[in-house]
């Protein structure tokens, strides 16, 4: 139990919320859709908490100084108030702390022209209410800052709810999320566990999913984002609130009804669209350092009300630091000017900033990654798959459990059985694993690889599961095998032992191996011919026969694999 | 009037560059240490089929200064092969920047090379003959760029794999059954565009891709470029069939030029089309 911590063990909670932070930042950046949908809350706030911790320890000083953004300047008078609630003693316990967080909320809160509920201020005022409940009853700071933590996460869910603008994109507050963040780290630091980093979904991303759904016609397609966008939501809320909070949305929206139409459902994408893109009304985001002794704090935030928004004039007894969302920069600092000596001006145009933000390429490592898996019978047929890039389940009919052991990724599979008997199991599998992914039903091995081959990893997942679909269509198969038994089908006669050619459940008795391979070449239609030959099939007797089907048919083009495949002596893919 | 230069690693048809008079430099191009730059076509792919390994060099600064400082004109659009596959973007801007002071020259990167640079190209060429200034050409430029889309078939993509400029392409290589590996270009880079087994599939493949980006564009007709190493058979048969399809504005059909067969082998064929209008 932690019941009493020093100033020094207070900064390495800060380090802890620090890391965290700055480990999580570009999460943070990709929420920032408020005030202004630029991009660096999680920046911002990061190199305002560094500033804070770095130099001579006059941490809300330091901070004020490092403070960039609306956030970063919120975060800075946080840190302030909660310093100067505690800074006479040595030792704080969990009442004092609360005592301190409920201060650092309302000097924040106090620092703002027109507080908006929904944002960080509102998790703040959160975590702080509950600091105070919580430490009447709670001497251990552990317990304590999870209840804290607990309570900020709450908040931070129900932000999208009290700022429409946050529920219209889709995404909860980005400052709340980044003070969450600092709650984590600090959090975990006194219980010295590691955090992983979250895959960070980057909002150009998430757009360009948004606007090909605004965009395309085809309802089969429109059904394929859908199942992307539930993968999306699947992966997110595994491992923190989620963050396309409109996917869980639409996809509600849609089982209870509300969303009924494809043009209500486009209408909802173009909405999320216009948010992220709306014209900003302030292009510039101000700042500056005003030094001098007793600058007129209010007058001069009377003076540069009436030229923008998101406005913070903040101080320390030696400084003021002014931050604005404005089209006249200038102005901004000739007023200021006029308070007091300007120092370390700062113009950010966010209208470029916003631009790149929702354009920019992303690496691969945000794209969702995707796997293939075939089902196959033989050790020659395995090897060709894994050669075109699949993973490779050696099987003639796996139970769900063998299928499922190849479900264990983050990716999108797509599960080729290339056997029908196969495909109950995959579809189970797929099913019971919760992971993403579409079973491709291929019914035969020539099916499953032509669908393998038509796999590109550059697609996106619905257009890869649109090529293989056709692709199985594209290719006929026929067999040759011996049979196992006597049976009879429909007309046709069949004893043990006898050799059959299987083309369209077209069943036929042969002589020998070779006129039942001649039928299928005959009988099939394709420019190309692929046998794959069995196990039980010598090589040589396998080339030459393909040297007589070449012969026989000039017309046509064979090929020849191993492919190792029990059962059936030829397995051939016409297309 | 402004003048359009550019490198033989775009492919243009031939009378268009005479009717456009359009400057084609000639990249540098070796059979071991014996330089062939300007070979015939025909003789390049027999030596090429005969086992010879060709390479080729960027385009040298000091030949762009002297075609730029030599050129009857005082602006010029400098069209070139993807950056990122050659230096010869860096080469002509620094030759632009060595001749500014006697001539302005822009130096475009097309993010393609062979039939895609050749088209973009073509359409700069044809809107600098209109006599238009030189920011509404590089608009052009811009524009085409925005929309060509060039697809290619290697049957052998050994030689780009030697060259390091397969990039993502790689995922087409060791395939253990006959494939036509296919290829397109994104962000200046090669992307696997798929895999077919026949070149009839190669060509629905291709045609299936024009419809899209025809939808895409809401586009009226079609401008087209075809191109092979060595066999004009399937790029006439691949004529016909968009032919029938689409509405076609202009179509050539050539035989890629020796510097880019180096990286394409004997086999290689392709489109670059650009949907126009909408």
């Amino acid at each position: 139990m932690i019941d009493k911590i020093d100033f020094k063990m207070f900064r390495s909670l800060l380090i802890g919320g620090y890391e965290r932070l700055s480990s999580q930042k570009e999460w943070v950046n990709n929420l920032n859709v408020f005030p202004v949908p630029d991009g660096d809350t999680g920046s911002n706030m990061t190199l305002t908490l560094k500033g804070g911790l770095s130099g001579d320890g006059n941490i809300v000083e330091n901070s004020l100084l490092a403070a960039r953004g609306n956030s970063g300047i919120i975060l800075s008078q946080f840190l302030k108030g909660f310093v100067d609630a505690v800074n006479h003693k040595d030792q704080i316990d969990t009442r004092d702390f609360a005592i301190a967080i409920k201060e650092g909320e309302k000097t924040a809160r106090n620092a703002i022209r027109n507080p908006v509920e929904g944002t960080i201020i509102t998790v703040m005022k959160e975590a702080s209410r509950c600091a105070i409940q919580s430490s009447r009853r709670e001497g251990d700071f552990i317990r304590l800052l999870e209840n804290i933590e607990k309570a900020a996460k709450l908040t931070l869910k129900k932000t999208p709810e009290m700022l429409p603008v946050l529920k219209d994109a889709g995404v909860v507050d980005a400052g709340g999320q980044g003070f969450v963040y600092i709650l984590e780290g600090a959090l975990y630091s006194l219980r010295e566990h590691n955090l992983e980093n979250d895959i960070v979904p980057h909002i150009s991303k998430r757009l360009h999913i948004w606007k090909t759904l605004a965009s395309i016609e085809n309802i089969y397609r429109i059904r394929n984002l859908l199942d992307i966008g539930n993968h999306m939501v699947k992966i997110w809320q595994n491992r923190t609130i989620g963050m396309d909070l409109a996917w869980e949305r639409v996809l509600s929206l849609i089982k209870n009804r509300k969303i009924k139409t494809i043009p209500a459902l486009k209408q909802f994408a173009r909405r999320l669209i216009s948010v992220w893109e709306r014209k900003i009304e302030y292009k510039y985001d101000v700042e500056c350092l005003v030094r001098g002794e007793n600058i007129e704090k209010q007058s001069l935030e009377e003076e540069i009300a009436p030229l923008g928004d998101s406005i913070l004039v903040v101080d320390t007894p030696s400084l003021t630091k002014v931050h604005i969302h404005t089209n006249e920069p200038e102005r901004i600092f000739e007023i200021c000017s006029r308070y007091g000596e300007l120092d370390d001006r700062f113009i950010e145009d966010m209208e470029e900033q916003q631009h790149e933000f929702i354009t920019a390429k992303q690496d691969t490592e945000t794209e969702i990654h995707q796997k293939v898996i075939i089902i196959l019978p033989g050790d020659g047929l395995c090897e060709i798959a894994k050669s075109m890039g699949a993973e490779v389940i050696k099987s003639s009919n796996p139970s769900t459990k063998e299928v499922l052991e190849y479900l264990n990724s983050e990716d999108f599979h797509f599960v080729l059985p290339a056997n029908g008997d196969a495909i109950p199991a995959s579809l189970q599998a797929l099913k019971c694993s919760k992971k993403s992914g579409v079973v491709i039903p291929a019914k035969t091995i020539p099916e499953g690889m032509s669908a393998l081959l038509a796999y590109n990893p550059e697609l996106e997942p619905n257009e890869n599961e649109e090529n293989m679909k056709e692709a199985i269509k594209r290719v006929k198969t026929g067999k040759v095998t011996i049979s196992a038994r006597d049976a009879q089908f429909g007309e046709v006669k069949v004893n043990k032992g006898d050799i059959i050619s299987i083309f369209c459940s077209e069943i036929k008795v042969h002589k020998s191996i070779k006129e039942a391979v001649f039928e299928l070449a005959r009988k099939m239609e394709g420019e190309i011919f692929t046998l794959f030959f069995g196990i039980d099939t010598k090589k040589e007797d396998a080339e030459a026969l393909l040297v007589q089907l070449k012969k026989e048919f000039s017309e046509k083009d064979f090929e020849l694999y191993y492919g190792g495949q029990p059962f059936y002596q030829y397995i051939i893919g016409a297309e | 009037m402004i003048k359009i230069v550019t490198g033989d690693a775009s492919d243009i048809p031939e009378d268009a560059v005479k009717k456009y008079d359009i400057t084609i430099l000639k990249h540098p191009l070796y059979f071991g240490d014996e330089e062939v730059t300007g070979i015939s076509p025909e003789e390049f792919y027999r030596r090429v089929k005969e086992g010879e390994m060709p390479r080729t060099a960027l385009l040298p600064t000091g030949l762009l200064v002297d075609t730029y400082e030599k050129l009857d004109t005082d602006t010029i659009l400098s069209i070139h092969l993807s950056s990122k596959m050659s230096g010869t973007y860096n080469s002509a801007l620094t030759a632009a920047e060595m001749v500014k002071d006697k001539v302005k020259v822009e130096v475009f990167d097309t993010g393609l090379t062979t039939l895609g640079q050749g088209m973009i190209v073509l359409e700069s060429a044809i809107c600098a003959s209109l006599g238009k200034d030189i920011k509404s050409v590089k608009s052009k430029a811009e524009e085409v760029k925005s929309r060509v889309k060039m697809v290619l078939a290697i049957p052998d993509l050994n030689f780009l794999h030697r060259s390091g400029r397969l990039g993502k392409g790689k995922a087409l290589l060791g395939a253990m059954m006959r494939i036509i590996p296919m290829i397109t270009y994104s962000g200046g880079e090669i992307v696997p565009f798929g895999r077919v087994r026949t070149e009839s599939q190669a060509m629905e493949k291709i045609k299936d891709e024009i419809r899209k980006d025809f939808a895409k564009f809401k586009a009226e007709r079609l401008k087209v470029l075809l191109g092979y190493a060595t066999d004009d058979k399937i790029c006439q048969e691949l004529e016909e069939s968009i032919r029938e399809e689409f509405s076609i504005e202009e179509l050539h059909t050539l035989q890629l030029n020796p510097v880019v067969g180096v990286y394409l082998g004997p086999g290689a064929w392709g489109i670059s089309y650009y949907p126009m209008g909408g």
